[in-house]
């Protein structure tokens, strides 16, 4: 079994989301006060702002909107420290809303006078603090506090929102007796501390998709089954997603070897039923479960082996590329069961 | 002369006039073997399945086989067992939820069938009634006998029995039922995992009817067919569809992607009265791939008391996502999932961890599983 520890990052999206979605988790704060949740990582393209600088879109975390006031409230989830240039972007959103009126989005605004708000949602207050005594911070700041469970607002830089309302939704501290990730099992901060986990999720979405189709249909690319069943890793670097997709690629490859490019990752040809259990490879689907959650946390711990060593030799980022194998001799060489799979 | 077994037929209207002589007959056998035992008595038996795939995708057992008739939706069921064949009736009329008549001894049938569920790629499962479900169910008739049943499987400490199994007969059973219900100690385990009530749409006629945990009716009086196909209608059609199709509807989750992506649906969630005292263990049996959870997947352990699983349901081979606190299980259903899973974990939760929970959607909703 692993053990998990989901980054604040995560966990302040899901919070997020119960503070705007139907739940009886953490009384929904914004929804019944008039601000359902409507957007996460909204692409906001940022033309006016700075016109020198390269073209890049403010990606604030969540989205809540009030048709009755046409006014909308993004808040960024903060598990560190705050980035100037993000806060820059955001306020020119906020003193531009045609930014916003002019994509895309669900957000339910009009034109005139609309009223936009950003809010930091942060777990380490200390952090946002610190950070402050170098770069002032232009929004609000709403603290998590694990310890105590509870949710508030810290006026530590005398900055409010600039609608009321949300002023008065953050009023008196919110119990937070619990935060359930499974909205958003894993954000794009968590590839670097949980990668098995990731990799084990997506191995999931395989054999979910591998098992509806026919025999010899291909299963969608990773990148394809990723992106529709955790769309929030679009905001992730690049780098890191090609990373999880190889890693993948190669596992897959590796414990599903097929000639056939049109067949690929098919995992019906693999798997059998008999005497009421599933085998896939010879094992029983626990046992293969098992030992491929084994292989992964041995595969990770050998990952961050050679990125330390490599990062020691002073390599350049390109040379940290070589992703280390699973060990697939131990994976297949111990007992698995004598079965005829035809 | 009284049915061993059902005779072959050709279409619907054959099926029903053959189990019209079937109930008819059950009650006149009744009369004259007062003396036997519930047990040795041939009920006719109509079992619930819930199917996920068409009949010809599927791969019965070879001394099982499905026969045409006229009609589409109806199939005979031939049963080979040591030389003796016999023929059950299966009507597909409402294909989500097919209906198994059978006069085969329960033992028998009902091997049969989980064999048919459980052990192939058959996409098929059991209709999952709860505790509170068939509490529901049978509100508003006379109860003339029910089971409970508990299995404290996960030896949860914060139950005071090992397991429990009560089978009461009476002219009307309400009140005893709730008394059990409520009692500060029997309550702790009082699952219902079957009742037996009489049901009755008009003043002349009649069938006696139990239903059970795992969708099963056993017909043990009545007076014609129709009395049990409106039973029968009234149970599925008119509760548990509606609850799985609410399930599917309203309380899976998805993405629809835009210049940012929103989030549609609500999580579920089992609330426990009893806590869970051993988390570790419930998680590791309720993932181990077999009847009757059919849960396969990875555990990951957040803290003592957070567990989330990624499951990888073997009915329909679909994944979800639990997580797990020692008062409370949260189910994230990705959109398409089959609503028949929850109802299975739920029903199972009841009768193994507390027959107390309820399970919840949104905040504004205790859905009436």
């Amino acid at each position: 079994m692993q053990l998990l520890q989901p980054s604040d990052h995560t966990i302040l999206l899901n919070l997020g989301i119960f503070l705007g979605h139907p739940n009886d988790v953490i009384s929904p704060c914004l929804l019944q006060g008039g601000y359902p949740l409507e957007e996460l990582s909204l692409k906001i393209p940022t033309p006016g702002y700075k016109p020198s600088s390269p073209e890049r879109a403010a990606v604030p975390d969540l989205g809540y909107s009030s048709s009755e006031n046409n006014a909308v409230l993004f808040l960024e989830a903060k598990g560190g420290g705050t980035d100037a240039n993000q806060s820059e972007r955001f306020q020119y959103i906020q003193n531009n809303p045609n930014t916003l009126v002019a994509i895309r989005n669900n957000l339910d605004i009009v034109s005139k006078n609309l009223n936009i708000d950003f809010g930091l949602l942060c777990t380490d207050i200390e952090k946002i603090k610190q950070n402050h005594n170098q770069t002032a911070i232009p929004f609000p700041v709403i603290f998590y506090d694990k310890k105590n469970k509870n949710l508030r607002y810290d006026d530590f830089n005398a900055i409010t929102f600039r609608n009321n309302r949300i002023s008065e939704i953050f009023s008196s501290p919110l119990y937070v007796p619990r935060v359930p990730i499974l909205f958003i099992p894993f954000g794009p901060t968590e590839f670097n501390e949980n990668m098995p986990y990731i990799v084990k999720n997506i191995l999931m979405l395989v054999f979910e998709a591998s098992q509806n189709l026919k025999k010899f249909d291909r299963v969608p690319s990773i990148e394809e089954l990723l992106l529709i069943r955790f769309p929030m890793l679009n905001t992730m670097g690049k780098e890191e997603f090609d990373q999880i997709v190889t890693i993948t690629n190669t596992v897959l490859e590796r414990l599903f070897p097929d000639d056939s490019i049109a067949s690929k990752y098919n995992l019906q040809r693999y798997v059998i039923h008999k005497k009421g259990k599933v085998y896939l490879r010879k094992m029983t689907l626990r046992k293969f479960l098992e030992r491929l959650e084994s292989a992964l946390i041995d595969f990770e711990y050998n990952r961050r082996q050679t990125k330390q060593v490599t990062l020691s030799f002073n390599f350049s980022q390109q040379d940290v590329l070589p992703i280390p194998e699973i060990n697939f001799e131990k994976f297949f060489g111990l007992d698995a069961i004598d079965f005829d799979e035809n | 002369m009284g049915y061993e077994i059902l005779p072959k037929i050709t279409s619907r209207k054959q099926m029903y006039s053959e189990l019209d002589l079937a109930i008819n007959n059950i009650s006149q056998e009744k009369e004259k073997k007062e003396e036997e035992t519930a047990q040795q008595r041939k009920y006719l038996k109509a079992l619930i399945i819930e199917s996920n795939s068409p009949i010809n995708k599927i791969t019965p057992d070879p001394n099982i086989v499905f026969l045409p008739t006229s009609d589409d939706d109806i199939k005979l069921l031939q049963l080979t067992r040591k030389n003796n064949i016999s023929y059950s009736y299966l009507d597909m009329l409402d294909p989500r939820f097919w209906i198994l008549y059978s006069l085969d001894t329960s033992e028998d049938i009902k091997r049969e069938v989980k064999h048919l569920i459980v052990k192939n790629n058959s996409r098929l499962d059991y209709a999952w009634f709860s505790s509170t479900m068939l509490q529901k169910i049978s509100s508003g008739y006379s109860k003339t006998s029910f089971s409970m049943k508990f299995q404290n499987t996960f030896e949860n400490e914060n139950i005071p029995m090992k397991k429990l199994a009560i089978r009461l007969w009476a002219e009307d059973a309400s009140k005893i039922i709730d008394n059990l219900l409520s009692n500060e100690y029997i309550g702790k385990g009082a699952c219902v995992s079957n009742i037996e009530i009489e049901h009755r749409s008009r003043q002349d006629s009649f069938v006696k009817t139990r239903l059970s945990m795992e969708g099963s009716i056993n017909i043990s009086n009545g007076t014609s067919i129709d009395e049990f196909l409106d039973y029968q209608h009234t149970i599925v059609q008119g509760h548990y569809k509606p609850i799985v199709e609410q399930i599917e509807r309203d309380f899976t989750t998805n993405f629809s992607l835009n210049e940012g992506f929103s989030l549609n649906g609500s999580l579920l969630s089992i609330k426990l009265q009893q806590k869970i005292s051993n988390i570790e263990r419930v998680v590791n049996d309720i993932l181990k791939g077999i009847h009757p959870f059919r849960f396969v997947g990875f555990a990951n352990k957040i803290s003592d008391d957070d567990y989330l699983l990624n499951v990888l349901d073997l009915h329909t081979f679909s994944h979800f996502d639990l997580e797990i606190y020692p008062d409370e299980i949260f189910i994230n259903l990705p959109k398409g999932s089959c609503g028949n899973s929850a109802l299975r974990l739920f029903a199972l939760c009841q009768e193994r961890i507390d027959p107390k929970a309820t399970l919840r959607g949104d905040g504004y909703a205790t859905i009436a599983a």
